[in-house]
């Protein structure tokens, strides 16, 4: 299961970031909207005084904070309401057949906003689910969750997440079935 | 119309000071250690002198550079920042962890593939609610066999209905991801639902797929520990 899942990750990644790369030469899409101090960073670092220099250094610091700050609230308020609304208990009744099983695990990955130092722990305990499910669930869960996908709307706008989030979920849940076929 | 002669607080330090001001009081009022495993609350108090820096740096550029310029720019999604500090000002994580616990089914199954050792051979021995469900669900469980055990955790109620179970969160990261690791008592009437205590029994076979379960001999009202969620 650890190789398993190192490998689905690693093609998810690959895949990924090189279709990215691929379909979009010239990154206009995954261009950052928010530029906190704009006009200093025209001139080269070493003209601008060491104060000024330190003064951008905090004013981008504190801009990126409150900005991620704020979407990982917006993130992190959607999950909460998805785990008290959506009984994920009932969820695992649907593990009985093997694609629903995957979609299921899929799903609930995006939804339930695990860390990835607690996903396996998470994932282990929905035994009824087959293990190629399993493998999905850790595969998606680090790459697309509700709370990421907030931040990198708000960094990148909608448009970018929908091609995003989309691609990689593909990518994962093929990429970790397909791992996971093989391997398990 | 003259502009007003008082400027209105600044958004960005404010919302800097808020947020360092939430971490420190969590950390100072034992909370922290609560939504958090001990080990990250260090850390915690990092990123609060950080943030206080970022407010004493954002404070002087505003009274710099005047009002208008330093609250250009800043994202409306900013505000929610607040939510949170709300939010501990209103509820408190304690109750939260109680009332998580006894709504999930999904528990901690037993750990696999750990050798288990003989107990110590204290009696009665004091055993972590994680370590007694593992060995009480372990195939071919003999190592609690005559034993008497004392176990510490909270009252939940059962989901089946039959008796009362003991609750203790454990934390993989931080209370988002807790998981609660359970225990059937059977034999005594339940405490009070929420409260600590301490529990004097021996090990009851339990059916395939249940929970642990302990056969009770007494019941003992303790202060919550602290921190209330296992190692």
């Amino acid at each position: 299961m650890v190789i398993a899942r190192f490998l689905a990750a690693l093609f998810a990644a690959w895949v990924v970031g090189w279709s990215w790369t691929l379909l979009d030469p010239h990154r206009r899409l995954a261009r950052a909207r928010s530029a906190p101090v704009g006009e200093i960073r025209t001139r080269p670092a070493a003209e601008v005084p060491r104060p000024a220099r330190r003064a951008v250094f905090a004013a981008s610091a504190s801009h990126d904070f409150v900005h991620a700050g704020g979407f990982l609230v917006l993130g992190a308020a959607i999950a909460a309401a998805v785990k008290v609304l959506v009984p994920s208990e009932h969820l695992t009744r649907l593990g009985g057949q093997v694609l629903t099983g995957l979609l299921t695990m899929a799903a609930l990955a995006v939804l339930v906003c695990v860390c990835s130092e607690a996903d396996a722990f998470v994932a282990a305990s929905f035994t009824a689910f087959s293990s190629t499910a399993q493998l999905v669930f850790m595969t998606v869960s680090p790459m697309v969750d509700l709370k990421l996908v907030a931040m990198q709307a708000g960094t990148f706008g909608l448009g970018f997440v929908l091609r995003f989030v989309s691609l990689t979920l593909l990518a994962c849940v093929g990429l970790g079935s397909l791992v996971g076929m093989v391997a398990l | 119309m003259t502009p007003p002669t008082h400027p209105r607080p600044a958004a960005l330090p404010l919302l800097l000071l808020a947020s360092a001001v939430l971490t420190l009081c969590l950390v100072v009022s034992g909370q922290a250690a609560e939504l958090v495993r001990p080990a990250m609350v260090p850390l915690l108090v990092i990123a609060a002198a950080v943030l206080l820096m970022l407010f004493v740096a954002a404070h002087v550029a505003t009274e710099q550079h005047g009002h208008e310029q330093s609250h250009h720019g800043l994202p409306t999604v900013a505000w929610l920042l607040l939510l949170p500090v709300a939010l501990a000002c209103f509820s408190s994580p304690a109750a939260v962890a109680t009332h998580e616990a006894g709504q999930q089914l999904v528990v901690e199954g037993p750990g696999r593939g750990q050798a288990i050792a003989p107990l110590p051979l204290a009696d009665p021995i004091a055993v972590p609610l994680n370590v007694y469900s593992d060995r009480a669900l372990a195939a071919g469980a003999s190592t609690l066999d005559g034993r008497t055990v004392l176990l510490v955790g909270f009252v939940a109620p059962d989901p089946q209905g039959r008796g009362w179970t003991l609750a203790r969160l454990r934390f993989r990261c931080c209370l988002a991801d807790a998981r609660p690791v359970r225990v059937r008592a059977l034999g005594v009437a339940p405490p009070p639902s929420g409260s600590w205590v301490r529990l004097r029994g021996t090990c009851v076979p339990s059916p395939p797929g249940d929970l642990a379960q302990v056969h009770v001999e007494s019941v003992e009202a303790i202060q919550r520990p602290s921190p209330p969620q296992l190692p």
